[in-house]
């Protein structure tokens, strides 16, 4: 069958096909579409975790049990998983395991932009890169049979352009299913000291067997053109170098943990000038160097496209841009959120934020939100933060991130006699990354009732006595609220409840009165983009306007209506 | 053929590149498309790449290669001029949306113009929702698909509004039929 797949889509059909019974994640873009594809399967029990790390042992309870069962996240996300990933390399699976981390090359919506290879080699598992959605399709289908085969979990790194492009592919649409035996096997999945040291000696004869595979293995694939110019790449690159050098020898490289030596070796014999073409490290170039090859690496930080390739190789110019106004993402028009950093910023507080929509508060005219560093960091770093500086600081956290990794931190602060108030904005979904549910909301990945676990109930339970629930949308309380709080010497949370504009019906827009407005510009200071000056009026653009009246509340004329 | 369909965030940019794709693969090409989710959505600068061909390798459109650049916004449609090669076609709405940068260049339709853009008036399309939709079917008549196919693909891509939708394309088509008469 024909169809036009997403890369993420593609994973989501092989893992079908290959039988999985379980797939675990929390969002991120760019990986959140495989667990929604697999959520429509009714054969398949998909989840969202509430963080990454509980997600994969979820994936490796699963395995355990004798099923197939995938991971996904984000590369960041697998940062929170990287403890149950480096051990899980030590007692290897029962049914096949695959962890998908989609990497995010030039940061389109990520806070960095590592490389998750790395995790390979650290881990000493198998690692595989795709480099369209065709090939995703085949090998995740694949790799369930070389986990299984070999013990392992597998690593299927893709990234950016691989997970939201989409090509054209052939699909069987035939499902095999699959399942294991659980036996008791504690020198094989508990990890005691006078076990692992056994597991490590298996792990490292897994590994020399990976290397000879590898070397086999028909996707690490030599297409010998021209002698003269020869390159080593792998995953969507492959497709950039194809089409920037038509004549090029091509080390198409699938499989880049273990690399396949005696290709690399053979390759780089056969033609006159290697280069290392890959997206963000030089990850297959450093390798390939320390064999004694001689190599040139092209590869560091962002994005490879063709032209970079073309001025690399050739010095080829890239064209030049047209310098125009720079056009942001912005908070949408009647965003639960925007109030609280218009508060925030009037009373000049530090502000120590976190991962999610309001990340957009960082830029003016809002400009109110110091730090960004990762998932429930403000939390933490407002607790040591307040302890040793004097200056009134608050943490703000969204709701899914506070489900995530916020409770720890507030649960930490009260134990350890901190200070400081906590806004936690409920807009009751996981906004960012397209609505997914979390604890809050009463409903699971595949749209089934659950138990709804309020956020208020988890803020007791940690010992907090101060929690306050305001209305986002009342500025007057907001400010109130928060000013009150700042000055309590000891620790308080905030939540600001009110559903995402996104999820909710639109409100009537409100129109401005031209005979009052005098042009002072104070409603702009909120960051609306239904706002505009009109000549010297404000002008309201009634097809974006939500009907917030948060610019009615500061205008001081009385003109918004 | 590469085209590169750009706009701010929330008209329906990346439906017209599904749209665009599924009508290519429905007539038999190999085809192409990316575009960035997440954070790019939220009211900024959108681009798609559309592809098609016998054979595609790169997902985007390689900056100065682009057969077609179409625009809804004006803006933007300046912005992503570098993607167009020289005797490339460019088309662009007459629409203006400010951004938070509130120095939006002055007499962008006549720069436009002078850059060889064709700048379709859409003050008569009555609601933006079909913004997307009427400019697909102004570009149509360049692309090598037939009618009946752009049809079903409309009824395959969107989920609202199908009938309306394909008569505000047809409109569209036959307005670009004027401009791009062969």
């Amino acid at each position: 069958m024909r169809s036009f797949l997403s890369g993420n889509e593609s994973i989501a059909y092989g893992s079908y096909e290959a039988g999985i019974r379980y797939a675990s994640s929390y969002p991120g873009t760019p990986s959140t579409e495989i667990l929604e594809t697999l959520s429509t399967f009714k054969e398949i029990e998909t989840e969202w975790a509430v963080n990454e790390k509980v997600a994969l042992e979820c994936v490796i309870g699963a395995s355990l049990s004798g099923v197939r069962s995938l991971y996904t996240s984000k590369h960041v996300g697998l940062n929170v998983a990287a403890d149950p990933l480096m051990t899980l390399s030590y007692t290897g699976v029962n049914g096949g395991l695959i962890i998908v981390s989609a990497d995010d090359p030039n940061m389109h919506s990520s806070q960095n932009e590592q490389d998750n290879r790395w995790y390979a080699l650290s881990a000493k598992i198998p690692l595989f890169e795709p480099s369209d959605s065709q090939e995703a399709y085949e090998l995740t289908k694949l790799l369930f049979d070389l986990s299984e085969k070999f013990d392992t979990p597998i690593l299927l790194r893709i990234t950016t352009r691989l997970s939201h492009s989409k090509c054209v592919v052939n699909l069987k649409g035939k499902r095999t299913e699959f399942k294991k035996l659980y036996k008791k096997d504690s020198q094989k999945y508990a990890a005691i000291p006078a076990y692992a040291r056994k597991m490590k000696i298996r792990m490292m004869e897994r590994l020399n067997k990976l290397r000879d595979f590898s070397d086999n293995f028909s996707y690490n694939k030599i297409e010998m053109r021209s002698k003269k110019l020869g390159i080593i790449t792998c995953g969507v690159s492959y497709n950039y170098v194809r089409e920037a050098f038509e004549d090029a020898s091509i080390l198409k490289i699938t499989m880049s943990f273990p690399l396949p030596r005696k290709k690399i070796e053979q390759f780089c014999r056969s033609v006159d000038k290697v280069y290392v073409v890959e997206e963000v490290d030089p990850f297959i170039g450093e390798q390939i160097k320390a064999m004694g090859l001689n190599v040139q690496t092209i590869s560091g930080s962002f994005e490879m496209s063709v032209e970079r390739l073309k001025k690399e190789i050739l010095n080829e110019e890239i064209p030049k841009s047209i310098d125009v106004p720079a056009r942001p993402p912005v908070l949408c028009p009647g965003c639960p959120h925007r109030g609280i950093f218009y508060i925030l910023h009037k009373l000049k507080l530090t502000v120590l934020g976190d991962i999610g929509c309001y990340s957009l508060a960082v830029l003016p005219p809002l400009d109110s939100m110091d730090f960004i560093l990762c998932m429930g960091a403000g939390v933490s770093a407002l607790h040591a933060f307040s302890k040793l500086n004097d200056k009134k600081a608050v943490a703000v956290i969204g709701d899914s991130t506070f489900y995530h990794s916020g409770i720890t931190g507030v649960l930490n602060s009260v134990y350890n006699k901190g200070t400081g108030t906590t806004i936690i904005l409920d807009n009751m979904t996981t906004a960012m990354t397209g609505h997914q549910p979390h604890p809050g909301t009463g409903k699971d990945a595949k749209g089934r009732e659950t138990q709804k676990i309020p956020i208020e109930d988890i803020v007791e339970a940690c010992g907090v006595e101060h929690i306050r629930i305001v209305n986002p949308f009342d500025l007057k309380e907001l400010k109130k609220t928060i000013s009150e709080e700042i000055e309590r010497n000891d620790i308080s949370v905030i939540i600001a409840r009110a559903p995402c504009a996104l999820i909710v019906e639109k409100k009537e827009p409100l129109h401005v009165n031209t005979e009052k407005c005098t042009g002072c510009n104070v409603c702009l200071s909120l960051g609306c983009p239904a706002m505009q000056k009109k000549e010297d009026k404000m002008d309201i653009i009634s097809s974006l306007c939500n009907g917030c009246n948060l610019c009615k509340q500061v205008c001081p004329f009385g003109a918004i209506e | 053929m590469n085209i590169v369909i750009c706009g701010v965030g929330g008209q329906g940019i990346l439906k017209t590149g599904e749209l665009i794709s599924i009508c290519a693969m429905l007539s038999n090409f190999d085809v192409k498309k990316s575009e960035v989710h997440g954070m790019a959505q939220r009211g900024g600068s959108v681009i798609t790449f559309v592809r098609f061909s016998h054979k595609v390798y790169s997902p985007t459109v390689p900056m100065g290669k682009s057969d077609i650049l179409l625009s809804f916004e004006m803006l933007e449609a300046l912005r992503y001029l570098k993607y167009l090669k020289k005797e490339g076609i460019a088309i662009s709405s007459n629409m203006k949306i400010k951004s938070a940068d509130s120095n939006y260049p002055k007499d962008i339709e006549q720069d436009l113009q002078k850059k060889g853009f064709t700048i379709v008036d859409c003050i008569n399309i009555k609601n933006m929702y079909f913004l997307n939709t009427y400019m697909t079917g102004f570009v149509s008549p360049l692309l090598p698909f037939e009618e009946n196919i752009w049809l079903s693909s409309i009824g395959k891509v969107f989920t609202k509004s199908i009938e309306e939708n394909k008569n505000i394309f047809l409109k569209g088509r036959r307005d670009g039929n004027n401009v791009y008469r062969r």
